[in-house]
């Protein structure tokens, strides 16, 4: 499986502020990957970097094998691109904005983009400035993936939208990578999105990765377990290995990624029993991993 | 104690605070440069005109239109409060652009300047501009009671005649300043004071209405909220109905011809019917100064050349509206086309575009030159330029080259300069500030005798040696970060090896290779200047692009 995407020990500070710190990922073809983290997490500048438009301040990145700072146009022409903000030219009517964008590409697909605009009943006739939020997703995604793009790069895609447009999207986007084989590398801070759409997710907390790997992967290796104490505890019991506990009294929800019966030991030794466990949300997993490096870096 | 009125005044502070505090600065300093010598008068002037520009400019600090301070709505104070505090500190900050500046001269130099019938008329014309511009959100209203204030503003001064007693000192003691300058009798003080509150009445409502959505266009989409009507901007009226009108489609077959659609159509086509109109005003301006034997109308004629050249530069060099936060959009910045590629095509078109409204615009001051009697002029326009053709014959051609090389030089600097100052910020400003008080002081300082002449020759040497460097090192960093290509530098070495011969051959027919050996040099060393701004115009908008 050939890599069409490499970044390797990527750092970048904006001033004092790290955004991004040694980050490495790696996106073969043909698969979906998720960005997630929260608001600040540096999932855009990690997207900017990919389209060359930040320089790194340390490490390196490449786009099919190319430097996207030095060769913008050798990679801009193979990405599809649907940014936060959509900040498309507010007077040209969507007709002309598919023809302006098709200038640019050579391999643009007249057929499949009439084919999305059809089935999200856009009119072609419309200013882009008279386009309700969705609709401006809408037709970014339509501009983003009608040229067939090795890469598809989307940054919180579905962020503001409704549920109906939402759904619109994602499945635009499963089409682009079920019928071409396509890789898409996307943001999101909505987890549920990124378990159903995603191979691989990259968890990224104040410009560090906390996670990596595939979506199964990462979350086989993450349980939340009930350990249940026989007395009232005042504060949260010390439990070796887990990654967040929250709870009250007797009952505690543990997320952790400590075999079961390693965690049941321990649990035993605390006095506690376990009740039940289950394999972690992503969800669960991010609140365990930012709380966890949160309390780290106010005990350091 | 800090009150809600007391945290709006400190925002309008905060949002005014730089040009409140370097542009009267400025103008304190050349007002002390002038009135130390016999231009106590002129400086004067300069303290005078740059108050009625902070007038004039100071209500306008908010980031959207009408009332600047909208995000304050939705904040526990009385309506009341949120118009008095910054109305009130709309005048202070007004009058205090020129009554700090001119009681500083007056003490330093002790040129007797007019100090408080000044202020006040200064800061009375920034209550009155605000009362324009604050009143509502739309653009075409603005508009209208923008020119309604300017005319309210000459009536003023028709009535209130504070420069009644201006000739006399102005004849008796040659250029020296006195109070007497500008007065103000008691009647003329309460007549602003009755201004003032009815502005303050007249924005008190408006706002009112502003502050519960009833300032909203019917039928607008609450959805976009993005019309060119709702953004306030009549620049942007102008320019949708310049689209609406002269419309073609995208072409697809190259992403240049796509892209110089994009520049003319949006950009492009309001500079060149902007040029058309005025090119028809222009007629109509000369025959009424013929009419009423008066220059102004003629000079005004003039002065609609630099309408084309704002409009141009303003909206697609120094402010581009497709990018909503920062100089370069995503959607620009996304684009798979080289930087030099995107900002060339630009600066040409929007260079072509200004040219070529200016060849109609001078065409029409030509065609009505006979319409001036005074000027006697018995050949007939067509005559007139046969002549010209026969007397300088190819040069013609050879100046408009150069004419337009300059233009697009000085407009790829103008986006550099717009570009390092987005990536840098305020430090660009002070340092093109610096520079202009340097040249400035130079200037003033040899003119007064203060120092010799010669001084100046090291300076223009300096220069001469620092614009070929300057061009070497830019063009070779360009091509090391793989922003030029060889090719185009091949191709941008031979269009200058021509401008450089036709500009050459201009320079010796002027007579500029027949002055001082640093003036002829540095004329020979300025013809780099088309391949600087070529390294420098891409770079800079690089630094943005590849932040």
């Amino acid at each position: 499986m050939s890599t069409l995407v490499e970044v390797d020990a990527l750092s970048r500070r904006y001033g004092a502020t790290i955004a991004l710190d040694n980050v490495s990922l790696k996106a073969d073809v043909g698969l979906v990957y998720g960005l997630v983290g929260a608001n600040g997490a540096g999932k855009t500048t990690l997207i900017k970097h990919l389209l060359g438009l930040l320089r790194p301040h340390q490490g390196q990145v490449r786009v099919f094998g190319l430097d996207p700072v030095r060769e913008p146009v050798a990679v801009l022409r193979r990405v599809g691109y649907l940014s936060e903000q959509r900040d498309l030219p507010e007077w040209m009517r969507l007709d002309e904005l598919l023809r302006y964008t098709r200038a640019y590409h050579p391999s643009w697909d007249r057929a499949y983009a009439d084919q999305l605009l059809d089935s999200f009943g856009l009119d072609r006739r419309k200013k882009f400035s008279d386009l309700s939020q969705g609709m401006r997703a809408q037709a970014g995604l339509v501009l983003a993936v009608a040229h067939r793009p090795d890469l598809l790069v989307l940054d919180e895609p579905s962020s503001g939208l409704d549920v109906v447009v939402r759904q619109d999207i994602l499945d635009a986007i499963v089409r682009t990578v079920v019928e071409d084989g396509r890789t898409v590398v996307f943001s999101s801070h909505l987890l549920d999105e990124v378990e159903r759409m995603c191979d691989h997710v990259t968890v990224l907390h104040e410009g560090r990765v906390v996670v990596q790997g595939s979506v199964d992967e990462v979350r086989a290796t993450h349980r939340v377990s009930q350990v249940r104490f026989p007395r009232q505890l005042d504060s949260s019991p010390d439990i070796e290995g887990a990654l967040s506990i929250a709870g009250d009294g007797r009952a505690w929800s543990v997320v952790h990624t400590s075999a079961l019966e390693s965690l049941r030991e321990i649990a035993l030794r605390a006095g506690g029993e376990i009740t039940e466990s289950r394999i972690a949300t992503l969800e669960e997993i991010l609140i365990a991993r930012v709380r966890r490096s949160n309390r780290q870096r106010q005990a350091a | 104690m800090w009150t809600a009125g007391g945290a709006i005044l400190w925002e309008s502070w905060r949002l005014t605070r730089w040009r409140l505090l370097l542009v009267p600065a400025l103008a304190t300093f050349c007002g002390w440069l002038w009135s130390r010598n016999a231009g106590s008068f002129l400086a004067f002037v300069v303290l005078f005109t740059v108050g009625i520009a902070m007038a004039l400019s100071l209500p306008s600090f908010g980031d959207r239109p009408g009332f600047p301070l909208s995000k304050a709505f939705a904040r526990p104070i009385r309506t009341t409060v949120l118009v008095a505090a910054p109305l009130a500190y709309v005048f202070a900050a007004a009058a205090a652009s020129y009554l700090l500046p001119a009681v500083f001269l007056r003490v330093s130099t002790g040129a007797a300047l007019p100090l408080i019938p000044a202020a006040t008329f200064i800061g009375a014309l920034a209550v009155l501009v605000a009362g324009s511009s604050w009143f509502t959100r739309d653009a075409t209203a603005r508009t209208g009671l923008a020119v309604a204030a300017y005319m309210v503003a000459g009536m003023m001064v028709r009535l209130l005649d504070p420069f009644r007693y201006a000739g006399k000192p102005f004849a008796a003691k040659g250029v020296s300043a006195s109070p007497a300058l500008f007065v103000l009798s008691a009647t003329g003080y309460l007549t602003l004071v009755l201004l003032i509150t009815v502005i303050y009445l007249w924005i008190l409502f408006a706002v009112s209405r502003q502050r519960h959505g009833d300032d909203e266009r019917a039928g607008s989409d609450p959805r976009t909220d993005r019309s060119p009507r709702k953004t306030g901007d009549i620049m942007e009226s102008i320019r949708s109905a310049c689209i609406a009108t002269v419309h073609w489609r995208c072409p697809v077959s190259s992403p240049i011809a796509a892209e110089i659609w994009f520049e003319l159509q949006y950009y492009g086509i309001p500079v060149l019917l902007i040029g058309g109109l005025l090119a028809l005003c222009i007629p109509a301006l000369i025959f009424w100064g013929n009419a009423v034997h008066s220059g102004i109308p003629v000079v005004l004629a003039a002065c609609t050349l630099a309408a084309p050249f704002l409009a141009g530069v303003g909206a697609s060099i120094w402010n581009r509206r497709n990018a909503p936060q920062a100089r370069l959009s995503a959607f620009e910045a996304t684009r798979p086309m080289g930087t030099a590629e995107l900002i060339g095509l630009q600066v040409l078109v929007t260079s072509l575009c200004i040219f070529t409204a200016w060849v109609v615009m001078a065409a029409s001051f030509w065609l009505s030159l006979p319409l001036l009697a005074d000027l006697h002029l018995s050949a007939s326009p067509a005559a007139r330029a046969m002549d010209a053709v026969r007397q300088y014959g190819v040069r013609l051609l050879s100046g408009a080259i150069v004419g337009f090389t300059v233009l697009a030089t000085l407009i790829a600097f103008l986006a550099a300069l717009r570009a390092y100052a987005c990536a840098r910020g305020l430090r660009v400003w002070l340092g093109c500030m610096g520079v202009v008080l340097y040249i400035v002081g130079l200037l003033v300082a040899v003119a007064q005798g203060w120092l010799d002449a010669a001084v100046i020759d090291p300076h223009l040497w300096a220069l001469a040696l620092a614009i070929p460097a300057a061009t070497a090192v830019v063009l070779g960093n360009a091509l090391a970060a793989g922003i030029l290509t060889r090719g185009q530098l091949t191709g941008a070495l031979l269009a200058w090896l021509v401008f450089a011969g036709l500009g050459c051959d201009l320079l010796h027919a002027g007579g500029v290779m027949t002055a001082s050996a640093a003036i002829a040099t540095l004329a020979l060393a300025s013809t780099f200047l088309p391949l600087l701004a070529l390294g420098i115009a891409p770079s800079s908008i690089g630094m943005l692009r590849h932040a």
